[in-house]
Formats: C-alpha cells, structure tokens, sequence
C-alpha cells in the first residue's frame, strides 16, 4: 500500500512524466540510430554505456529531487514525520520506487532496441546476456544513485548540491572514459594500466568491465560479475547504515553556530563599504550565495584538477613527438572539456543565482523593491561572467603549471588568443542561461530549457535526427583547436560570424527578458511583450538567422550527412554508365590560376587537353566534379559537340564527330573559388592574406566517372538500392601541368614543376611553372606572404 | 491523559528552550500561552515526537513516549506553524497520501475523508490543487489532515495566525465540534482564542511554565484589582496595557487601589494575567 502511495504521489508530478517519456524516447532514437543490424554486440554495449553516462546524470537529478528532496523543498517535512510510519519503513519505499522509476525509462530503450534486433537469430544468446546485464547494470547504477541522493537528503543539503553532483558524475565519467579507452569517446586511450585495471574492479557502474575489449563472453566475465556482486552488497548495507538513523529537523538550530563577534564586525564593514548602487548589492547579494556553498570551492580544485591532468598528460606523450607546446597544451582542454565543465557548471550557478531569492523565500520583499528587471538581469548576468572568468584563468594557470612541470614551450600570445576564442562563446551561453530564467517562471521549467540546449549543444541528438545544422551548437561556432604549423589559421574566420548571430540572439533574449522577467517572485507584471524594440530584434534575429542558414548552404550545398549521401546515390545511378563506355585521359593542364588573398578569391582557367587512349572511338564522355564546388563552366575548343546542362553539378559532352583512337582534343574549364567564411577551411582550400593553398585533386573538374563519389558503406549501400559493391577505383591520373600564377606583389607563389619565368604585370606578380614529364594531380598550388618565405 | 514530567531542551547554539516543564493535562481543550520566543513550538515538537528532550520524559495514556513514539504518533494529529504542501497534488490527493502514510485502511479513509472535507468546508476544493489554497484554507487543509485517523491528542501550533477574523471563527467552530473526546493543545500568543475556547491555559514564558490552571484561577489574583483610566497613573500603580477606541488610548492598570480619579474597575481578564506576568519578566532582566 506505501509503494502504491508512492508510486501514485510520483505519476503525479508531471516532471516525472516528462522524464519517463523523454528519457525513453531519447534512449530509443539514439539506440536505433546509432545501431544497424551488422552492429556487434560490443557495440551495443557501448551504446548502452555512451546513454548511462550521458542521460543518466540527468535524470536521476530530476527524479531524486522530485520524489526525495519533496519533504524539504515542500516545507512537508513535519507533516509527514509525525505520521506513525518509522523513518526506515518509509524510506525503504522511498529508495525503491526511486530507483524503479528511474530505472524504467532507461530499460525502455534498450527493451526496444533488443526487441529490434531479436530477429538476428545469431545474437538471441548476446541478446539475453545483453538484457541482464543492462537489468544490472542499470537497475543497480540506479540504486546506487539513489543512495547518494538519499545521504544527501539526510545531511540536509539542498537540491543544487545533487544537481552540482550529478553534473559532476556525468563530466568526471567522460573524463574518466577519455583515459580509459572508452571506444565511443573520440580521442580517448588507456593512458594507464594500472588505473584501467583498477576500473576493471572498482567502477562503480560497472562499465569499464562491461566495454573490456579482452572479453568476448560475458558470461564469464569475472570482474564484471564480481564488481557488480559487491556493489550490491555495499549498497545495500549502505542503505541500511543510512535507514537506521532518522533525519533531524532542528536543522536550523542545531546547525546554526554562535557568531564570533570578530566575523559581525567583518560583515557589517563589508556592507558599510559597498557603493550605494542596486546591482552593486544585488551583486554582492549573489557572490554571498555562491560563496556560501561549500560545492563552489570543491569545484574549482576539481577543475583547476582535471586541467592539470589533461594537459600532464597531453604534454608528456607529446615530448616523443616534439611536440610539447602551448598549443598542445591548452588543445588538451579547451576544446571539450571546458565547454562541457564550464556549461555545466553556468547552468549550475544560473539555477543558483537567478532562484535563491525564492529559494529563502525573501523573493516577493526583493521584487516589490523599486530596482528595475534591467539591474536584476544585469546582476545575474555579470555575476556569472564572474565566475566563467574565473574558471577561465583557472584554466590558464593549470594549463601553465602544467607547462611549466612538463618543460615545455610557452607561448602566452596563444593563450590570450585561446582564452578570448574559449571565453566569448561561453559568455554569450551565460547570457542566454539567464535570460531563460527570468524569462522561465519556475526553475524546473528554467531548469528543463537549460537541459534541453545542453543537449543539442553536446551529444549527436541532432545527427541521429538527421537535422544536423551548425547552428545546433547553441553560442558556439565551428572553429577549430590550432594546429601547430597554421595555429587558428584555417578556421578563424568564422568566429566572427557566428559570434555576432549569437550575439545578437543574446540581445534579444535580454529585450524580451527585460519585459518578461518575473523578479525572482514567479510573477509577471508586463502583459505587453510586443513593443517595437522588442519586434524589431525578433526580426532582426530571425532575418540573420536565416542569411546565415544560407549562406552556410551556399558555401557547401551538401552540408548535411543525409544531403551528402543522396547526392552520392544519385550521382551513381545516374552515371555509372560512363565506367562501362570508353572515356579520354587528360595529356596535359595547362592552367592559368589568380590569387586574390585579399578578397578570398581565386579564378582558374584550366585547359585540358584530352586523348583517346582506349581501343575505341569516344562520343560521348563526363566532367565530373564534387557536389559541394558548383558555379564553374566548360567549352570545347576547336570541336563540335553538344554539351548538356549540368546535372548534380556533372556535364555530360556529347560530341558532334566522335573522337577516334589517337585523337585528341582540348576542354576549357572556367571556375572561381571563395574562400568559405561559414565553414573551417580544409588544408585543400584556403585562400588568405597569411596564406593560400588550393588542391588539384579537390577542385579540379575530372574526366569520366569517379568511384571516388561513391557509397563506400554496405549498409547506406543498401539502404539506397544500389548494388552491393562498389565500384573499384581506376589507376591515378597522370598528365603534364603547366601552371601560370599570378598573385598580389608581396606575395611569392608556388606550383608544382620547375619556375621557367616571372615576371610583373598590371600591378601583379606572375610566375610560370612547368613540369618535365606527367605527374598524379595531388598537387597544390601556393601563395604567400614573401617574408614569411624568406623565413 | 498526557503526563510531562521535567522536560528540559537545549540547541546547540545555547538558546534554552524549555526548562523544567512539568504538567499534567486532560481531556478538552487546553492552551498554551506565551509571547514569541517562549517555547510553545519547540514543545509542541517536542510532543509530536519529532524531536526528542534534553531530559525529562512524557506519557500519552499511561505509555512513555520516548520509549515508543510510534505509539503516540498513530494517535496523533499535528498542525504545524508553518507547513508546505506537495505540489501537484489535489485537496483529495494529499489526503488521500497523508492517510495512507497514517496506516489507514482504504475503507477507512474512504470514509473519513468526505467527512473530515465537510467539516473543514473542503468539499467544494476537493478537486483543486493544495498549493492554490488561500492562507486559510491550506490552515482548514492542515486541520483535515490532522483529524485523520480519528487521533485523541491533538497538537495546534499557532492555528489561526494569518487567518482573517471570519476564518477564525470557523476554525473555531471546527475546534469546539471536535473536543469533546479529545485532548487538544492549542498554541498561540493571541489571548482571545484561548479565553474563548479552553479551559484548562499553561502560561510558558522563557522556556518555564509560570503557571497552569484553568481560567478562572488563573485569573482570581486580580479580581477587584484591575482599572481602566484614560490618562497614565504617575503612581507606582503597574500598566498592564495601552488600547485605543477611535483613536483616543486608554490604559488597564493593576492596582490594589484607584490609581487614578477616573480609573474605573474592570473585570480581570486571561490577558491582564499574561501581561503581569509579561512585565514580572522584564522586570526580572531589568533587575539583573
């Protein structure tokens, strides 16, 4: 009958529902889209892993809180102690519904899953294993959860000490599966035996022996069945030790201590000396809050901690390469792990900040004072900018030490470069954080926002949904760590961009925050959103939000994965034809190049003279090209021939006479390349000031039909219709390249072949280069600044 | 019916909450008087089982409680000074959710809680959610479910505080309908409520019980003793009170004689006791 009340109260709690439901959906959709029918079952049990470590945290944090946390946070704590069911009994039903609640949606998805792929007679035996292992596995890492929660729940603390813990548990694993191997994290490794065979036996969750690649039954895997056998019993005795000892409600006076008056003195100077300003007290008013949890100061040695480690570790294995440097070092962190922390820990502080008035339930006197929304706002946000700068140094003066330790190269310039393309995203993340909450009238609705952007920020949700986009990446943008030779070289120049959208979505979400916020109180006093600053930015934003979209497309028409596939399906059906029908071989390129760096531009006019080196007379043939470099054109010289519209970005040329053996003829190809502001430059097309290089094989138009286009994977294969194999590649091109540069006057150029001639024209320099017999087209063409040469 | 013998309390941060409370008290309705500060919650935690004395021991029907508070607890009803209520969860539901944590039988509360709903007048909000409740129907809610399971000790602690004066005199028509078989210990500083209802007043001030006795003998020492006068005595004469009547003030003096020419005699009230003993106290710390 308690567990029928408890499970009643619980379905009641609609919270409860939104993280079955969605928990479950998400658990599934990444199932199935990370799984096909040729998966292994190691792979299946990564996914599992991948979800515990990812969505688990998360879950547990809003369950825990909602059916353990309830008494104090609904003030209920009295009414329900003075019933006569003893603490133990209670909180035995308590623990076990939790933790059957939490359980249920993660099971959800792998029952699915396994339901799916049932059918695989061979898996049935891996299957069933699979499906106690994960009623272990995740029932058991449940409970464990759950205990956590119910200690804490016996200490007192807050819900924001479980938030900031589960938080913590989600990060510290992905860190912890970094330098374990874990297959599914990019870039990890075993960076210790003797740690990952400690993990063997000790994880608490038990994956690092679920994922052990030394195991192929695990029916007899030892330290699996023992680890998850001794966590059991530690977890029950646990929760026995914690059951027997009721929790005491006297919290306040018994954990109220005298105060010296040496510390009263302290405070009443501190407020004698504040400036008379609103913000500057609401911000002294915030910094107490977050200074007076005693998690604030644990998770600045956590992180100082894990930057210290990252980079150690990243330098020492880079000294055999010589490669121990500011780069390597602060690459280590601030492409991954500070995102995730930081973002983390903004969503943490934000819930911390923008609620405490309400959570002392002081908001209402605070809200009827004359401070405008503005310097509320204004004070959260500058208070959180605080503490991400914090961070920040903090991860500079790791990130040094842990130079400093290695003896490797410094170089402070990279890391102002580093921390001001690391802090402004964040910034800009803090700034949406807040003005959801005083948009948001409850923190769990705040809260569930938050989440939902930390989602789409940080895991593949978006790709399983096949609706990748750039601009998924709430606040971010697509550049990328430096490398060692370019540093930010390739990348840079979309940060800007992106920043300025991001920014300007910023700004109005502040307008509408401004109008919208609720003052801590829950309450809102403006019922007219709509104002013309208000419109105006919602216009101005959507207006750039969809230039940017665009443009992104523009610069690369097949932006996403599912386009790409397509346009390679089609490109196969349509053309394959061509490999069966005899087609010319390029001779010779003569191709006449301009540089443009200052405007991002090159124009190429290239020549192709084509042979008949096959044993029959030739037609018809293709110029072929990839999807993503359209706007280019092709003329016949001194031949007839009908050259068709292209298709799929493909000419298909159709001569008038066909071309017989021997014979040959020549084909103009005009092209302009851009460089992409949108997009990271590849190392085969960037055309800058600092510096250009541009590869043949990935612009140059191509003479029959490419089995470089094609699927290569069975399974897309399949899904697409195509025939099983794809085709085999062709033997590579070989032609004589003459090559005419021309660039800006402090530039040099280079080209493959032998300079035969320079010279200076029309306010350009001009360089001829020549080839002495026919090379691969795996060739690039380079212009940079002279001094830089001379170097 | 319920037995306190030397019950003393002590936080950690030194407040002495209660010493050396000893009473006795039956069935009906007994109050427990005293100013902010006194005490009168800690011991009414202190009843409720929630939190256990220093020293001392009480009894409920023969049995120590310490020894067995769960005994105490299927008998008893609290409403607390301030509570919170679960979200998400309608006047039926809680009920519902308290009953079953009460150990009642679905039979039982099935019954019980249309009845206890009507009598708090909650019928009409039984569907609504709890945590929509005006300040005084979350109090009637507090009272429904203290009354479930039938419990003869009730505890009050502060029930009409916030309430306006119509609230008020329902709650106490719902007090008077339920004492006649109970034992039900009203805590509150507002004088009225426990002159009006109970019989039997302990007066707690600074953690001690001053005195406990019915009204009326508490309130014999100052009959013939207590005036009314429009203007301050200058005389050594003891001021009980300040009031106003269309905003012109008058004082209540305790007095053997007239203090003063147009002092008029009064009948001694509950409040003129509290407020002796009031001033007694702060001529103590005065003193000291």
């Amino acid at each position: 009958m308690l567990i029928n009340n408890e499970l009643r109260y619980a379905y009641r709690q609609p919270i409860v529902w939104v993280v079955t439901i969605a928990v479950s959906l998400l658990n599934t959709l990444i199932g199935l889209g990370s799984l096909h029918e040729l998966s292994t079952l190691n792979e299946l049990y990564q996914v599992y892993a991948l979800l515990q470590m990812l969505i688990m945290p998360a879950a547990f944090a809003v369950i825990a809180v909602t059916l353990l946390f309830r008494d104090s946070t609904s003030n209920m704590m009295v009414l329900i102690d003075v019933t006569p069911v003893s603490f133990r009994v209670r909180w035995r039903t308590r623990v076990f519904v939790s933790t059957a609640i939490l359980s249920f949606p993660m099971l959800f998805g792998f029952v699915v899953v396994c339901g799916v792929f049932a059918s695989q007679t061979t898996w049935l035996m891996g299957l069933q294993s699979f499906f106690l292992i994960s009623l272990f596995g995740i029932v058991q890492s449940s409970f464990l959860l759950i205990l956590i929660a119910f200690y804490l729940v016996k200490r007192s603390c807050t819900p924001f000490t479980l938030y900031a813990i589960s938080a913590a548990e989600g990060i510290v694993y992905i860190v912890i599966g970094g330098i374990l191997g874990f297959q599914f994290l990019s870039g990890s490794a075993i960076v210790s035996e003797v740690f990952y065979t400690f993990m063997l036996w000790a994880d608490p969750f038990g994956i690092t022996p679920l994922l052990d690649i030394n195991v192929s039954d695990q029916a007899s895997n030892v330290p699996f069945i023992v680890n998850r056998i001794v966590y059991f019993i530690v977890g029950v005795l646990v929760f026995l030790a914690l059951s027997k000892v009721s929790i005491n409600l006297n919290v306040e006076h018994n954990n109220k201590k005298a105060v010296k008056p040496a510390q009263e003195k302290t405070r009443r100077h501190v407020y004698k000396r504040l400036p008379d300003l609103p913000v500057v007290h609401l911000l002294f008013l915030n910094f107490k809050v977050l200074l007076s949890s005693k998690l604030t100061p644990v998770i600045l040695v956590i992180w100082a901690s894990i930057v210290l480690n990252e980079a150690l570790s990243t330098l020492l294995s880079a000294q055999a390469h010589n490669l121990n440097n500011s780069i390597t070092a602060l690459n280590a962190v601030a492409w991954d792990v500070y995102l995730l922390f930081t973002s983390v820990c903004l969503a943490l502080w934000s819930g911390l900040v923008c609620w405490h008035t309400q959570r002392n339930q002081f908001a209402d006197v605070l809200s009827s004072t004359p401070i405008s929304n503005w310097q509320k706002i204004m004070a959260d946000m500058i208070t959180l900018l605080i503490c991400l700068l914090v961070l920040t140094v903090v991860m500079g003066v790791a990130s040094l030490m842990a130079e400093l330790i290695a003896g490797s190269d410094i170089s402070l310039l990279h890391y102002v470069q580093q921390i001001i393309f690391s802090l402004v995203p964040q910034a800009l993340l803090a700034v949406i954080f807040v003005c959801i909450h005083h948009i948001a009238k409850s923190v769990i609705k705040a809260g569930l926002c938050i989440f939902a952007l930390l989602i789409i920020k940080f895991t593949p949700i978006t790709s399983a949904l096949g609706i990748t986009h750039l601009l998924w990446n709430i606040a971010g943008s697509p550049l990328q760590p430096a490398s060692q030779t370019k540093l930010f070289l390739e990348s840079e120049q979309v940060f800007l961009p992106f920043m300025l959208f991001w920014s300007l979505v910023a700004a109005t979400l502040c307008v509408f925050a401004v109008k919208l916020s609720h003052r801590g109180a829950g309450y809102v006093m403006n019922k007219k959103i709509w104002t013309m600053p208000a419109v105006a930015m919602a216009l101005l934003t959507l207006g750039a939000g969809s230039v940017m979209h665009i443009q992104i497309t523009n610069e690369k028409p097949l932006t996403y994965q599912k386009q790409r596939m397509q346009w390679q399906a089609d490109y196969e059906q349509t053309f394959r034809h061509f490999a069966d029908l005899p087609q010319p071989t390029m001779t010779e390129l003569d191709t006449k190049i301009a540089f443009y760096p200052e405007q991002g531009k090159a124009y190429f006019d290239v020549q192709y003279t084509l042979e008949n080196t096959s044993e029959y007379p030739i037609s018809q043939f293709l110029v072929s090209r990839d999807g993503n470099h359209t706007n280019w054109s092709l003329t016949l010289i001194n031949r007839e021939g009908e050259i068709k519209p292209p298709k799929l970005n493909q000419y298909e040329i159709r001569l008038a006479k066909p071309l017989e053996v021997g014979q040959s003829l020549n084909l103009k190809v005009s092209l302009m390349l851009k460089q992409v502001m949108f997009w990271p430059s590849s190392e085969h097309l960037i055309i800058k000031p600092k510096w250009s290089q541009i590869a043949a094989q990935s612009i140059l138009p191509m003479v029959g039909y490419q089995p470089e286009f094609e699927i290569q994977d069975p399974l897309e294969r399949a899904n697409k219709g195509l025939i099983a194999e794809p085709s085999q590649t062709g033997v590579p091109v070989k032609a004589m390249l003459r090559t005419t540069l021309s660039t800006q006057l402090k530039h040099e150029s280079q080209a493959p072949g032998v300079m035969v001639k320079q010279w200076q024209e029309d306010g350009r320099k001009f360089y001829q280069y020549q080839t002495s017999q026919p090379i691969e087209l795996d060739v690039v063409w380079q212009s940079e600044p002279r001094i830089i040469l001379h170097e | 019916m319920l037995v306190l013998t030397d019950i003393n309390k002590q936080y950690p941060d030194g407040t002495h909450a209660l010493k050396q409370i000893n009473l006795e008290l039956h069935k009906g309705m007994v109050g427990l008087l005293g100013p902010n500060g006194a005490g009168k919650s800690t011991l009414m935690r202190t009843l409720a089982c929630l939190q256990a004395p220093d020293q001392g021991d009480y009894a409920f029907l023969g049995k120590s409680c310490l020894q067995d508070p769960s005994m105490l607890r299927k008998q008893l009803g609290y409403v607390p000074q301030h509570f919170g209520v679960y979200p998400n969860m309608s006047c039926e539901a809680l009920l519902t959710h308290i009953a079953v944590l009460k150990g009642l039988s679905a039979k039982q509360y099935k019954k019980q809680i249309p009845e206890l709903l009507a009598l708090t007048n909650l019928t009409s909000v039984a569907k609504r959610h709890v945590s929509t409740f005006s300040g005084g129907m979350k109090q009637r809610f507090g009272i429904a479910q203290a009354l479930l399971g039938e419990p003869k000790l009730l505890i009050m602690d502060e029930p009409t505080s916030g309430l306006d004066p119509a609230e008020r005199e329902r709650l106490h028509d719902v007090l008077v309908e339920i004492s006649a078989d109970k034992l039900i210990i009203l805590s509150t500083h507002i004088v009225e409520d426990i002159e009006n209802l109970c019989h039997h007043v302990a007066m707690l001030i600074e953690g001690q019980i001053i005195d406990s006795n019915d009204v009326e003998t508490l309130i014999a020492p100052l009959n013939n003793k207590i005036w009314l006068c429009d203007t301050l005595p200058t005389s050594h004469a003891q001021v009980l009170s300040k009031s106003y009547k269309y905003g012109k003030p008058s004082w209540r003096i305790y007095s053997e004689q007239q203090p003063t020419a147009n002092a008029r005699l009064q009948l001694a009230k509950l409040e003129d006791r509290y407020f002796l003993e009031l001033h007694k106290k702060e001529a103590r710390h005065a003193n000291k």
